[in-house]
């Protein structure tokens, strides 16, 4: 098969699922103590257990059944959420190995997030619900928005290091870590991963005044399945923004693949954290800012960067 | 286990007319206890009304929502915490639960619709010319009176073409101005500053929940659950200016707000700026700065705003007509 | 031999896609079995080696099959299929078209004596295709390039009803444009 080599693959395979649930939970945990801050409660235990207690209570609840949904594509968008999240950690380094070592990694990570897409629209469309429906389209919109910044901030990336493989990426930054000279290119891989996650800021998909969006009808496991999707999406984003911008697992003393979960955690946190700080920005009007801000930015700083490496 | 899944249920708060009392006190209860107040039925484990019974809106919200469920009216805002409890103690009886369960049905539609072979009854949607020259289904949605996040008593039937109100119709069950008696009330108890401030941030908390802001939202219901308590902690002050502070300049949302109503319409960052402003003006002086009302016929004006614009905008205008419509800040800003 | 297998699994998943693409009522539904069989196509490609190209189409058919649906909704009035419409038009000639065309693409694949390799294919393949493109026919390449952005941006001021003048008034003296829906940056 080409391009893939190396890697755990077998092994890789069956613990990467858990091992990027752990991660979600731990961005569920960071948000719950952020939420709990805010409304003026102290931190306790139980808050750091709240997403242990929140999937409980959603294995408890039943699932909703809508008049006429189109149920084969409701319940297939839910369930290939978290598989996309999957796909697209498998090619990141933990460390320095990662399961899969695809020979145009960021290309791989790049598709595993369009067909985030997919999932994200058809959970919307499958419900038959005009709120549902309002969500997907709303998803699409947002995700035209910063695809085409992200996909140029990830060539950016590539292109710093001469290779699509992510291994290498990360490999070529021994000298400089890419954030400190295409800086522009890492607030908008983490601006499209607030984006792809529907998180905080780009959360209008699911935003409260369409009571819920894509998330307006769904309830028990389905909303579940589609939560710990979300959050997994956030821990692959953050991991990925690692070996592309942050020197992979590079680092004194410590082994590689803990400054690696370091460096995550990292930007995990970032990522939670500005769900808190700021308020959500509206489809309609991201999508100038896009387009018109952040696309000729990214471009400028990859004219910059090829002509470094020149 | 249900003991641990439900340690902090989700409850879907709906204000009824006259049930701000009830609603405050709710939403200071769960805030404190740090369970989510749920977006949509399909989320909720709890329906709350504060006010008493909204008629058969109500009860069509809790057929929505998925079991296990337990619902209570709250007209005493004394008993805000004892009905939560009882509430959640519901949940957790099991053989309550699947009685409740056994005696649901699936949604039933009218038979007599079967003229065509159409799927569940179902009519096909007609299409009408939308604001972009596309020929999009029409859809009939009433907005409210059974919403979180809604003025009590507010209903908005609004006739839909993907995510734009093409059409829509205002009206009023319970009254002009529900909430006036209950703010007058406060102000007699707190003082008038006081009432005044937690009035305007009540409504701030509206708008920021509708426009996706839960850090500021949250720091605002402490602020305003702080100001309608007998004993103000001494930070409150303190924490006003700062809300005041970081809401106010917040670049964000000052951007999502601007330009809402069209030319010339209502100025939604404006008005949330005022609000704010004014609150720690009342809170600074001592006394509660008038409030001039943006027009005569705030129901007119709002079915004027609200045809043609886009769901969140439509969402963001009512959070902005807020006061007026709840009768927070009376017209003419004098306490009648 | 497990690529063999593969390769034969995700040829009938293809194929058995592209028929649902049309079986189905829903415009949802034909629209997700389209990507289906290019996702499987994808996967082909992988198989036989080209790393790059595989991921390029799933990532280039996702982006397009939900584009699709963006138009689906505003272009067509029954997208959920709900309603029983045929939404195929002239059926026997689009199928004979289309099995005469499988039929002699499927012959020249299995009978036409092809060559037998000569050398070895590249170690880094992604490189060799980006130095085959870009290295001799870089002009083409950017000409064509700037063409295709032309060609779209003009498309969609075509497609557009409001003009300048619709903006920004008849002397086009206005400050502020008149838009439905003002975007974020605050022209």
């Amino acid at each position: 098969m080409a391009g893939v080599s190396d890697g755990l693959l077998l092994w890789g395979a069956l613990l990467l699922p858990f091992g990027l649930l752990l991660v979600a939970a731990a961005a569920a945990s960071m948000s719950a103590a952020l939420g709990d801050a805010a409304a003026g409660r102290p931190v306790t235990g139980l808050t750091l257990v709240q997403p242990v207690q929140e999937a409980a209570r959603l294995l408890v609840v039943r699932r909703r059944r809508t008049v006429h949904p189109d149920a084969l594509l409701w319940r297939v968008g839910g369930g290939t959420l978290f598989l996309t999240a999957v796909l697209a950690a498998a090619v990141v380094p933990i460390g320095q190995t990662p399961v899969v070592r695809y020979e145009a990694g960021v290309v791989w990570f790049n598709a595993a997030e369009t067909l985030l897409w997919a999932a994200l629209w058809l959970t919307g469309w499958g419900a038959n619900s005009a709120l549902g429906l309002v969500g997907g389209y709303r998803f699409l919109a947002q995700a035209l928005a910063y695809e085409l910044p992200m996909m140029l901030a990830l060539i950016t990336a590539a292109l710093g290091a001469g290779s699509l493989d992510v291994v290498q990426v990360a490999a070529a930054q021994d000298g400089l870590w890419f954030v400190v000279w295409m800086p522009v290119a890492f607030v908008v891989f983490l601006i499209a991963a607030l984006g792809f996650s529907f998180w905080g800021p780009f959360s209008h998909p699911v935003g409260a005044d369409a009571a819920g969006g894509v998330l307006a009808e769904l309830s028990g496991v389905d909303r579940l399945v589609v939560l710990i999707g979300r959050y997994a999406w956030l821990a692959a984003a953050a991991g990925m923004s690692v070996p592309l911008f942050l020197g992979g697992g590079a680092g004194p003393l410590l082994p590689s693949w803990l400054w690696w979960l370091a460096k995550t955690l990292a930007v995990l946190a970032l990522l939670v954290w500005a769900r808190w700080r700021w308020p959500v920005v509206r489809v309609d009007r991201f999508e100038e800012i896009a387009w018109v801000v952040l696309l000729p930015a990214v471009l400028l700083q990859t004219l910059v960067v090829s002509l470094v490496v020149i | 286990m249900s003991r641990f899944a439900f340690a902090r249920p989700h409850v879907l708060l709906i204000e009824a007319p006259g049930g701000s009392g009830a609603r405050l006190a709710l939403e200071r209860v769960l805030r404190e206890r740090g369970c989510p107040l749920a977006d949509s039925p399909a989320d909720a484990d709890i329906l709350a009304v504060a006010g008493g019974p909204l008629e058969q809106f109500a009860d069509r919200v809790w057929e929505q929502l998925p079991g296990p469920r337990a619902r209570f009216d709250l007209s005493d805002p004394e008993y805000a915490a004892a009905e939560l409890d009882g509430a959640a103690g519901q949940l957790r009886e099991l053989s309550r639960q699947r009685a409740d369960a056994a005696s649901r049905r699936p949604p039933l539609l009218s038979e007599s619709d079967m003229d065509m072979d159409m799927p569940a009854g179902l009519q096909m949607a007609d299409r009408e010319p939308d604001r972009d020259g596309l020929q999009l289904d029409v859809l009939h949605l009433p907005w409210g009176p059974a919403l979180p996040w809604w003025p009590a008593g507010l209903v908005v039937h609004s006739r839909m073409q993907g995510d734009v109100l093409a059409d829509a119709q205002v009206s009023r069950i319970g009254g002009e101005t529900p909430a006036a008696g209950f703010w007058l009330a406060a102000a007699d108890s707190v003082g008038p500053a006081r009432a005044g401030a937690a009035a305007r941030l009540d409504s701030l908390t509206r708008l920021l929940a509708v426009a996706g802001w839960e850090a500021e939202r949250l720091r605002a219901q402490r602020i305003r659950d702080d100001l309608l308590s007998a004993e103000p902690p001494a930070q409150t002050h303190q924490a006003l200016r700062r809300l005041h502070r970081r809401v106010g300049r917040s670049s964000t949302l000052a951007r999502m707000c601007a330009g809402v109503a069209g030319n010339g319409g209502v100025d939604v960052t404006a008005r949330y700026r005022q609000w704010l402003t004014d609150a720690v003006a009342a809170v600074d002086t001592g006394a509660d700065p008038p409030a001039a009302a943006p027009a005569e016929d705030i129901s007119g004006l709002l079915t004027e705003l609200l045809t043609g614009t886009e769901l969140s905008a439509a969402r963001l205008l009512v959070a902005s007509l807020d006061p007026w419509l709840s009768g927070a800040l009376v017209s003419g800003g004098r306490r009648v | 031999m497990l690529e063999v297998i593969l390769a034969v699994a995700l040829g009938i998943l293809a194929v058995a896609a592209g028929v649902a693409v049309f079986v189905v009522d829903s415009m949802a539904r034909a629209t997700y079995s389209l990507l289906l069989s290019f996702i499987a196509v994808a996967g082909e490609l992988v198989l036989l080696g080209s790393a790059y190209l595989g991921v390029l189409t799933v990532l280039m058919m996702t982006v397009e099959m939900a584009v699709m649906g963006v138009f689906m909704i505003m272009y067509m009035m029954n997208p959920a299929g709900l309603m029983p419409m045929s939404m195929v038009h002239n059926k026997r000639g689009a199928l004979s078209i289309a099995i005469g065309a499988f039929v002699v693409l499927g012959a020249g694949a299995l009978l036409v004596p092809w060559p037998a390799r000569e050398g070895e294919p590249p170690a880094e393949l992604t490189r060799a295709i980006g130095e085959s493109l870009m290295g001799e026919h870089m002009l083409a390449m950017i000409v064509i390039g700037v063409a295709l952005l032309a060609t779209m941006i003009s498309g969609v001021l075509l497609a557009t009803a409001r003009g300048r003048y619709d903006r920004y008034g008849d002397d086009l003296a206005r400050e502020r444009p008149t838009d439905p829906v003002a975007g974020g940056v605050g022209r």
